[in-house]
């Protein structure tokens, strides 16, 4: 195929802009799947993706687009996972394009992850062409959104595509323009094979798919394959393209996208980010940009009440070989038991790997606080990385604390910078500065501990903000800092699975807070309850859970026994998610509870 | 007239089909007859049966439909004989004898009915008179439960009764007087504001009256009923557990020591008086239901009827089912779990279901909240007031 007809793109926008549905549009009027077979946001593949409306796992299609100037086009429709947790994967789908067609709503205009994107598409020295979506809505904003794209991001928009994706109109416009303003591919297929590794997931039959984009050479079935950066050979079993389903071809060449198999057996041996070179004819140089990606956010993964171990284990090793940003290893807690510590790039990324381990693999977990990474330095001067508080040393053996520190974008309404700052100054965040942008709103650039940012962040910015907030972060240093642990103790027993670390002067408003969510979810016991949270031998906070004298029901509706049953089993299911602690159950939900964000407290 | 007709007859209208005793045939069952009769002078703020006013002339088609289901029910007639029969409600007593008499009629001719069998109807004082009762009487009804709830004028008024406690009084000595030997009284304690002394009282007044059976409830606020409603708007709060469990054990010891047998969690009796038609339910025996939403059990199937007279929620017991059911429905009664009856009626040993729960019951046991021992295993008064949790190990 001449790459002259070759076009290589990501749709990019802050979350609801209606990225999968346009690209929804785009797959069915470039007449790659009928509209009767379309689902709902096709691209989105898992359920999961698809109730919340992000896109986790990238999706990658080839579209035959005939132009109005009579020719047909290759589109390569790269997605790009929707989530700050997910920037490092996001660059590397984007390092695969020449250009991205940038969404942005034209009610809500640009957010904070509409830049944050706009940047890394800058970086990969991408050709941006923005698209005003949802101009068919009554408070659509065409004008204010166009200016504010053209001061904010300095792009012209006088040529931008105004479409509803939703309602199929103007994407023609969009396709042209996709044909006209995005440059064709122009690498060199007779150099030696350069291409990129932008995605793999795993299948159950060929091992790895790779999914790639060749910006040099060609690949072939029984190639012998190198990854630059892990080093690791593997020879080509299959090559092909997505349409969308894998298609085999015969070979691949520079300028298109598609994918490699190679008999390659977990997915974090061909990583995001690797080149692929052939091993007897290799490139030079490796594509830049290759990260290791770091887990940022930890917690620990316990079998719930009569789950397996092993069956827990079995799953996170499932689970791993399609996910290389995701860690684990085996850990221990006095109140659970055996478990998992597990690391993922962000806390919307610990929330899937959960939700997929219960959807999926239909297992009952209990995951403890997320923790960040503190870096523990001993009064020998021997440093530590901390990931889990229990284990923190003995206070006396540390000669201070360092927690990591984000540069966080906050984009705003006008009428909630007060609520907002005053917020973000209670999580010890500190103001760099912030910008008006067009249409009342604000940038607001934050310095502030990524301890913060984890633990209810995002839900008190959209509870703060009625949804109009948007965030974005990134990992900036660590910094010296005054942390302490804080410990519950239920029945004056000391459940390791609650301890948190802190920052000093956030303890007791922490502690209080923590005590009285679980007096909420804990239920009433046969005897007292205490539930106190402590620094040490300190006691700081305390709640009490009364005792309950009665269970019973009285009445049985004239020998409907199936009522009365499931009022018992809904019972006995509530019996399940229960852990106990010494004598105290405690439902599983507590574990998250005391770390979400309650408008009240 | 009808009802006239049907006081003549006297009792002698059923003899032909009282020549079956329970013994006659290995082969067969015995079968209670629940028939639910949906219709109330007004609704009770706190009542979550299905119920309505009704008029004249929905009690006629009530009739009508309740004769074409006995008709056309499926229960076999040869497996089953009936040795009970219950009207409840709603307010059956709101039934003219001569409509009770045709649906009794249409059960006479369907099914086998033994000579002890126990006919009660449900009726709330001011809804009999004595040409009623009479009536009712010669019709073979041996046993009547009336919703007294309280003799408190004040709390009647609360809780929506159309009686006052005269009324109740009056009915009692009436339903002595026409000469049923059966009486049940339904109490219910826990009415918001209501004191220990107060229903201390009523419990007094109640036995004063020499009742043979007592069934006393602690209100629950159901879903969907007006109380529920006030109680969210905040009129006023619920019994504490603390109070609600005084009264209960105020209750049981006060009944004991008034010569009552506490047979099942809420319900008393004088020795040999208690209802064989309410046990069916938690001895886990079959029952047909008649009229809407009545429950059905019948040969290890559940089903029910729905307000429109269909059959609805057909449902065919596992193993698993059953042995759940037995169980807690059996714990509610004085008796509790019977091994050997366990494996009678499940067709397998009692462990070899609950093996995997015999740790968590023999904890029960220690704690005082169950009696174990090699017989079976029973709820001891403290496991009473929580037995929700201990029934729900069992399903």
């Amino acid at each position: 195929m001449d790459q002259k007809y070759i076009r290589n793109f990501s749709i990019i926008a802050h979350i609801d802009h209606g990225k999968s549905t346009l690209a929804d549009r785009i797959i069915e009027n470039t007449g790659l799947v009928a509209s009767r077979d379309m689902k709902e946001q096709f691209l989105d593949n898992m359920d999961l993706e698809r109730e919340r409306g992000i896109t986790i796992k990238l999706q990658t299609s080839r579209l035959v687009y005939k132009a109005k100037d009579g020719h047909e086009y290759i589109f390569n429709l790269i997605d790009t996972p929707g989530h700050v947790d997910f920037t490092y994967e996001v660059s590397r789908s984007l390092a695969a394009c020449e250009g991205a067609v940038l969404v942005v709503d034209a009610t809500q205009g640009v957010e904070a992850q509409t830049m944050a994107n706009v940047y890394l598409a800058l970086d990969e020295d991408l050709e941006i062409l923005p698209c005003l979506n949802k101009i068919d809505l009554a408070s659509a904003r065409i004008d204010e959104v166009k200016e504010e794209i053209e001061n904010m991001i300095g792009i012209d928009t006088e040529n931008a595509p105004l479409v509803s994706a939703k309602e199929g109109i103007g994407i023609d416009d969009l396709l042209e323009a996709v044909v006209k303003y995005i440059p064709q591919p122009d690498g060199d297929p007779d150099a030696s094979l350069k291409a990129l590794i932008f995605d793999s997931v795993y299948d159950n039959y060929r091992g790895v798919v790779i999914y790639t984009r060749i910006f040099d050479g060609q690949v072939k079935v029984g190639d012998d394959i190198l990854l630059m950066n892990s080093q690791k050979k593997y020879e080509v079993t299959e090559v092909g393209v997505m349409a969308p389903s894998h298609t085999p071809t015969k070979q691949l060449s520079a300028g298109d996208v598609g994918y490699i198999v190679a008999s390659i057996k977990q997915v974090k041996d061909a990583r995001v980010g690797d080149t692929i070179t052939l091993a007897d004819n290799p490139t030079d140089k490796a594509l830049p940009g290759y990260k290791k990606v770091q887990s940022m956010v930890y917690c620990g993964i316990y079998p719930a009440e009569g789950e397996k171990y092993e069956g827990v284990k079995d799953a996170l090793e499932k689970l791993q070989v399609n996910d290389a940003a995701f860690l684990f290893e085996p850990e221990t807690s006095t109140a659970l038991g055996y478990g998992f510590r597990c690391g993922f790039l962000g806390l919307l990324h610990m929330e899937i790997i959960v939700e997929r381990l219960e959807r999926e693999f239909d297992l009952g977990v209990i995951t403890t606080a997320p923790s960040v990474v503190y870096k523990v330095v001993r009064n020998d001067g021997t440093v530590e990385m901390i990931q889990n508080p229990t284990n923190l040393p003995p206070l006396t053996e540390i000669e201070h604390i360092e927690e990591p520190m984000v540069k966080a974008d906050i984009i705003i309404p006008k009428e909630y910078v007060g609520s907002v700052m005053e917020m973000c100054q209670e999580r010890r965040g500190t103001m760099l500065h912030m910008e008006y942008i067009a249409g009342d709103r604000v940038d607001l650039h934050y310095d502030m501990p990524l301890n913060e940012v984890i633990y209810d962040f995002f839900d008190a910015l959209k509870s703060k903000t009625r949804g109009y907030g948007s965030l974005d972060y990134e990992f900036e240093r660590y910094e010296k800092s005054q942390l302490v642990k804080l410990d519950v103790l239920l029945n004056k027993t000391l459940v390791d699975a609650f301890s948190m670390i802190v920052h000093e002067s956030r303890a007791y408003a922490r502690g209080k807070f923590v005590c009285e969510k679980l007096k909420e979810v804990i239920p009433m016991h046969q005897f007292e309850v205490p539930i106190q949270a402590a620094i040490g031998q300190k006691i700081i906070a305390r709640t009490t859970v009364r005792a309950y004298r009665k269970d019973v029901i009285a009445k049985c509706y004239g020998g409907d026994i199936s009522r009365k049953k499931k009022l018992l089993e809904k019972q006995k299911q509530g019996k399940k998610r229960m852990r106990q602690f010494g004598k105290v159950e405690v439902p599983q939900e507590a574990f998250t509870a005391v770390l979400k964000y309650d408008e009240n407290k | 007239m009808r009802i006239n007709k049907a006081c003549q007859r006297g009792e002698k209208t059923w003899e032909k089909y009282s020549e079956i005793e329970h013994n006659g045939n290995d082969k067969m069952k015995p079968l209670g007859i629940y028939i639910h009769v949906p219709f109330c002078v007004s609704k009770c703020g706190y009542c979550g049966f299905y119920s309505h006013v009704g008029t004249q002339k929905d009690y006629e088609d009530y009739t009508e439909k309740a004769v074409n289901s006995i008709k056309q029910s499926k229960v076999s007639a040869e497996s089953f004989y009936v040795d009970s029969i219950f009207f409840g409600g709603g307010t059956p007593s709101l039934l003219s004898p001569s409509m009770i008499e045709r649906i009794l009629e249409s059960l006479y001719s369907k099914f086998r009915i033994t000579g002890d069998v126990e006919i009660t109807v449900e009726s709330n004082p001011g809804t009999l008179t004595f040409d009623k009762l009479k009536c009712y009487k010669s019709l073979g009804v041996n046993r009547l439960s009336l919703g007294v709830q309280s003799f408190s004028d004040e709390e009647l008024k609360f809780i929506g009764r159309i009686h006052n406690s005269e009324t109740a009084r009056d009915t009692i000595g009436l339903c002595r007087d026409v000469g049923f030997e059966n009486i049940n009284l339904d109490l219910i304690f826990s009415l918001p504001g209501q004191m220990l002394e107060g229903w201390q009282k009523n419990l007094k007044e109640a036995v004063m009256l020499e009742p043979e059976h007592v069934s006393a409830y602690g209100l629950q606020l159901e879903e969907g009923t007006d109380f529920f409603k006030r109680f969210q708007a905040g009129e006023f709060s619920e019994t504490t557990d603390e109070l609600d469990r005084k009264m209960y054990h105020l209750t049981c010891e006060y009944l004991k020591k008034s010569g009552f047998n506490h047979y099942e969690i809420s319900n008393w009796a004088k020795p040999s008086f208690e209802c064989r038609h309410n046990l069916k339910y938690w001895t886990f025996q079959d029952y047909l239901g008649i009229g809407p939403s009545a429950s059905s059990f019948i040969n290890g199937t559940r089903f029910n009827v729905n307000e429109n007279w269909s059959t609805c929620d057909m449902h065919l017991n596992s193993l698993k089912d059953s042995a759940g059911e037995f169980s807690f429905t059996a714990l509610r009664t004085k008796d509790g779990i019977d091994f050997e009856i366990f494996e009678k009626k499940i067709g397998v040993p009692f462990w070899s279901v609950y093996g995997e729960q015999r740790e968590k019951i023999e904890k029960l046991s220690g704690e005082g909240l169950i009696d174990l021992d090699k017989r079976g295993l029973r709820l001891t008064s403290r496991g009473i007031d929580i037995s929700n949790g201990i029934m729900s190990i069992f399903v």
